[in-house]
């Protein structure tokens, strides 16, 4: 039995990864990549992931490597999918209990290496963190400052105030 | 948090289904206004079949025009609105309604930029009743009739 052929992802650190081509193959980037320039011996760059995250995101490939690819049709705004949102397999929210810093930091490279499933799982996450919450405690959560004056606040909220009682 | 791209802030926001959220969302900070609302009219469907009602386009509408006196409240938020889906019986004559009453209403017109209606002939119930928001500004209208899938 011949080894399974293997690819070697190089972090924006400087730090080397060999993977299995299937486990790297779920990010779109790479498997994007790895289609225009054919298998090569040479690594691949992501200069926009370190080796902290890189190594996280590759324990979540790895750990979904044989699973099915997402449908194209599985965004949010469909009901079916917005349903269930609160579900986060057990293992994904084990993998993803993360401090925020992180957590974010694996949001950006699930973006940027456009790999669907763990974006979702990184952006229910959030969401499940900040539903329910006034914009005070979503604020004090995230570090964020109130930058409306009190008039631009009251703005907004006679403009959406067919949202208040929802 | 407050650098996060604004396609990433709506990913988040999308997964969200109460409307109260989406104003808590708009008022956290400038940079998430903007995203939380059109992510909040994005997924809004009650409301719009209600604002469907309003102007009666539905089947039995649940309000008047006349007597439904808040109406006005929806306007400058209608008029982020680009694109709607209707899923349900709505005769060509009056999808034609909803392009001209927007005009009808002057300096008040609800949904001002609509340039793209998808219209379903043949179900008699609301499944999906969505619209799209989008910041390009529109230069015609399209009309789509048929079956939503």
């Amino acid at each position: 039995m011949s080894a399974a052929p293997q690819v070697t992802l190089e972090s924006s650190d400087g730090e080397k990864f060999k993977v299995d081509k299937e486990v790297a193959e779920r990010s779109v980037l790479i498997k994007n990549m790895i289609e225009d320039v054919g298998e090569s011996d040479n690594p691949i760059p992501l200069p926009n992931v370190n080796a902290s995250v890189l190594k996280k995101v590759l324990e979540y490939c790895e750990h979904h490597r044989g699973d099915p690819l997402p449908a194209a049709d599985a965004d949010p705004s469909n009901d079916d999918n917005r349903k269930r949102a609160t579900e986060i397999s057990d293992w994904d929210q084990k993998f993803i209990q993360v401090d925020q810093e992180m957590l974010f930091e694996i949001i950006l490279a699930a973006n940027y290496m456009d790999i669907k499933p763990l974006l979702d799982v990184g952006c229910k996450t959030v969401a499940n963190m900040i539903k329910g919450k006034t914009p005070e405690e979503i604020r004090k959560l995230f570090n964020i400052v109130n930058d409306f004056t009190p008039e631009e606040e009251a703005q907004i909220k006679k403009e959406n105030e067919w949202a208040e009682d929802r | 948090m407050a650098e996060i791209p604004p396609e990433i802030l709506m990913s988040i926001f999308e997964w969200s289904q109460c409307h109260k959220d989406f104003l808590n969302f708009a008022l956290v900070c400038r940079s998430w206004t903007e995203w939380a609302i059109d992510a909040g009219w994005r997924m809004c469907d009650v409301p719009l079949s209600e604002i469907l009602a309003i102007l009666d386009l539905a089947k039995e509408p649940r309000f008047d025009v006349n007597e439904y006196a808040d109406w006005t409240k929806f306007v400058p938020i209608s008029n982020k609105v680009t694109k709607v889906k209707c899923n349900f019986a709505l005769p060509t004559g009056e999808a034609i309604n909803l392009y001209k009453r927007r005009r009808q209403h002057a300096g008040d017109a609800l949904f001002q930029n609509i340039w793209e209606l998808i219209v379903n002939t043949g179900f008699t119930d609301f499944l999906t009743t969505s619209i799209v928001c989008s910041p390009s500004s529109p230069k015609s209208i399209r009309m789509h009739q048929g079956v939503l899938g």
